[in-house]
């Protein structure tokens, strides 16, 4: 899930977020239970109550910002949030300033959480105001308070204020940098991850390719070339034979057409397995058709309106469906097939599921998988590969593909090249 | 006469039996013993004790250069046996890999121009012969690249001195370029001297020795120091 606004690091920020707003909710409740009780253990009932008491007004305004981060709204959440610790601190070290020492934390607080959360224009802003109330707040506490509330309270409850609630104010500051520390390693981990998996991909690419090139020159050795040597071979003989037996030459030339024939499907078919040409002039479903006529085994299809696609995602997907049908004939031994492919909104599926033996996905040879994963990932999608023992495979994926509305009408007007 | 008795290998069932009736019918020359693979080559080759080996250069077990693995195999074991490699690359590096544990008795014919026998008949012969048969497709794929690049040392030489070069990287003879050309034996030794001189290569008389020298002189590489006979 990835949220709507500056945030780009998605919904672990939102919970990294979430958990602060609850600390700092929970802090202001706690002070603010503190503040009321010692209004009444102590003479300075008025302004410390009235203190108390705006303090869990605070924490309601706090706990308001988790509403619109559910919405995945984070930075309302961090207004609601960094509004109501500035107003907090302002009161305080106004009026009970004794305690502006928590208050300058909880002034700077907002900045911290906010690097974890924004970017940009919207960081700058909370650095800012953040460093500015933080400034306010020291000034304040220079002045002392108007209210002459600090004489009044006992020393002891002072210092126990601040020895309870430093430590709590302090600790959120800390966590917050924390946090933010944590996600930009985790998101830095992830993109060197990615990067190697790509880097791996891309040899992988390399590997089949060549593996590919390899076993069409194999194909086309042993296959069209070496019979039309040997119908070069039968072409001599047939000339000797027609000035001593012309029935036997008439026999050998029948045969010979034969081979060239032979020679002409071998050839085709090597040529259609490089490349379909029904696939770039009619497109996926026409394409899946042929390959199932084609194929020994039963294939019941389940196409809808695939519709027309670029180059790249109509041969991923092809080549997919192909490779997933020819392993299912070659390793599983199944006697049907089942192949769909369907658009949805913005993606386009197909699935390849078969009757046969199964194989334990965790310790199959990967590598037939593999290409198929980067044939689907270079073009942004993904393969799901389901399958046990004496159960049957499933090989599902997805790639996205513009939806309807932005793509118009059907056909080769859609096509993005 | 006896006939040149003679293994042929080849995996292609329609290649084999097409190459078995093209050489029976030739006078001087006889199969002995047909094969599919490499194993199957070796194993002839000893029982049957042929006078040639023509084999494909790429078979089972591994679809690699069996010909080729196959004919640096038996020099050892019957240093006697002629070898052709059939083959269907024009590539010089496998001619030269033939090449490369010795020329004597030697042969690289391609694929495609097998049905004419005469030529298959006279790679056979010369192999037999202890001499060497670099198919001339191959070597003239090897002049034209050659000619190509810049400051060829080719274009010092003259029409004829080409000609008699490319007659000598196919393996023959002063007397076999001195009757292809229509000039006299005399004739072809002092093109041949002009062209070892302008080519700074180390004259070499021996045939076997020549054709090497020459084909790794047109493949680019240093040619005439390290030439095994």
């Amino acid at each position: 899930m990835r949220t709507s606004t500056s945030s780009a690091l998605g919904a672990e920020a939102g919970a990294r977020l979430r958990t602060i707003i609850l600390f700092d909710v929970a802090a202001a409740l706690a002070g603010s239970v503190f503040t009321v009780v010692m209004a009444f253990v102590t003479d300075a009932t008025e302004w410390l109550l009235a203190t108390g008491l705006f303090i869990a007004l605070i924490a309601g305004t706090m706990a308001a910002g988790l509403v619109p981060l559910r919405r995945d709204d984070p930075w309302t959440a961090l207004l609601w949030l960094a509004g109501s610790n500035w107003a907090a601190a302002l009161w305080s070290a106004a009026i009970a300033t004794f305690a502006w020492p928590i208050m300058i934390q909880a002034a700077l607080l907002p900045a911290a959480v906010g690097a974890l959360t924004v970017r940009g224009p919207r960081l700058t802003v909370l650095w800012a105001m953040s460093f500015a109330v933080a400034c306010l707040v020291a000034f304040l506490g220079l002045t002392q308070d108007v209210t002459g509330l600090s004489d009044d309270v006992p020393g002891w409850t002072k210092t126990s204020v601040l020895l309870i609630f430093l430590p709590v104010m302090s600790g959120l500051v800390v966590l917050a940098a924390v946090q933010s520390s944590v996600q930009l390693h985790s998101a830095l981990d992830r993109a060197i991850e990615s990067q190697d998996e790509l880097r791996r991909s891309r040899s992988r690419v390399v590997v089949a390719t060549d593996r590919e090139r390899r076993r069409i020159e194999r194909d086309l050795h042993d296959g069209a070339q070496s019979r039309l040597v040997a119908i070069n071979l039968r072409l001599r003989h047939a000339r000797t034979l027609l000035e001593t037996d012309p029935v036997a030459a008439s026999e050998t030339l029948e045969l010979l057409r034969e081979e060239l024939l032979t020679a002409q499907t071998e050839l085709r078919d090597l040529a259609r397995g490089v490349y379909p040409p029904v696939l770039t002039q009619h497109g996926l479903a026409p394409a899946i058709q042929a390959a199932a006529d084609r194929c020994p085994v039963p294939v019941r299809l389940d196409i809808g309106d695939a519709g027309r696609h670029s180059d790249q995602v109509e041969s991923a997907v092809y080549f997919c469906v192909l490779e997933a049908m020819q392993n299912a004939i070659k390793h599983a031994r199944c006697q049907a097939i089942a192949v769909g492919l369907s658009r949805g909104d913005g993606t386009l599926r197909f699935r390849v599921r078969d009757d046969g033996a199964g194989f334990d996905a965790d310790i199959a040879d990967r590598s037939g998988l593999d290409n198929l994963r980067d044939r689907l990932g270079a073009v942004g999608g993904e393969l799901t590969i389901r399958s046990t023992p004496g159960s049957g495979t499933e090989i599902t994926g997805w790639v996205p593909v513009p939806t309807r509305d932005s793509a118009g009408p059907e056909g080769p007007a859609e096509r993005v090249v | 006469m006896a006939a040149i008795r003679i293994v042929l290998a080849e995996d292609n069932l329609l290649v084999r039996e097409g190459l078995v009736s093209l050489i029976s019918a030739v006078d001087d020359l006889e199969v002995v013993a047909t094969c599919a693979n490499y194993e199957e080559l070796i194993a002839a080759a000893q029982t049957e004790r042929p006078d040639v080996v023509l084999t494909d250069i790429r078979m089972p077990p591994d679809h690699q250069d069996e010909g080729i693995r196959a004919a640096n195999e038996l020099r050892d074991a019957q240093p006697e046996l002629g070898v052709v490699v059939l083959s269907q690359f024009v590539d010089p590096a496998y001619a030269l890999a033939l090449l490369d544990a010795g020329t004597r008795g030697r042969g690289y014919v391609l694929k495609e121009r097998v049905d004419e026998v005469d030529r298959l008949a006279s790679a056979i012969r010369t192999v037999h012969g202890g001499g060497s048969f670099i198919d001339d497709d191959v070597v003239e794929a090897l002049v034209r690249a050659r000619t190509r690049m810049a400051d060829s040392p080719l274009s010092t030489l003259s029409a004829r001195e080409l000609d008699v070069l490319r007659e000598m990287a196919t393996g023959a003879t002063n007397s076999v370029i001195a009757d292809s050309l229509g000039v006299s034996e005399h004739a072809v030794e002092k093109h041949s001297n002009a062209i070892f001189a302008k080519l700074h290569l180390t004259e070499d008389l021996e045939v076997n020795r020549r054709v090497k020298a020459v084909l790794l002189f047109l493949a680019g590489e240093t040619a005439g120091a390290d030439v095994a006979g």
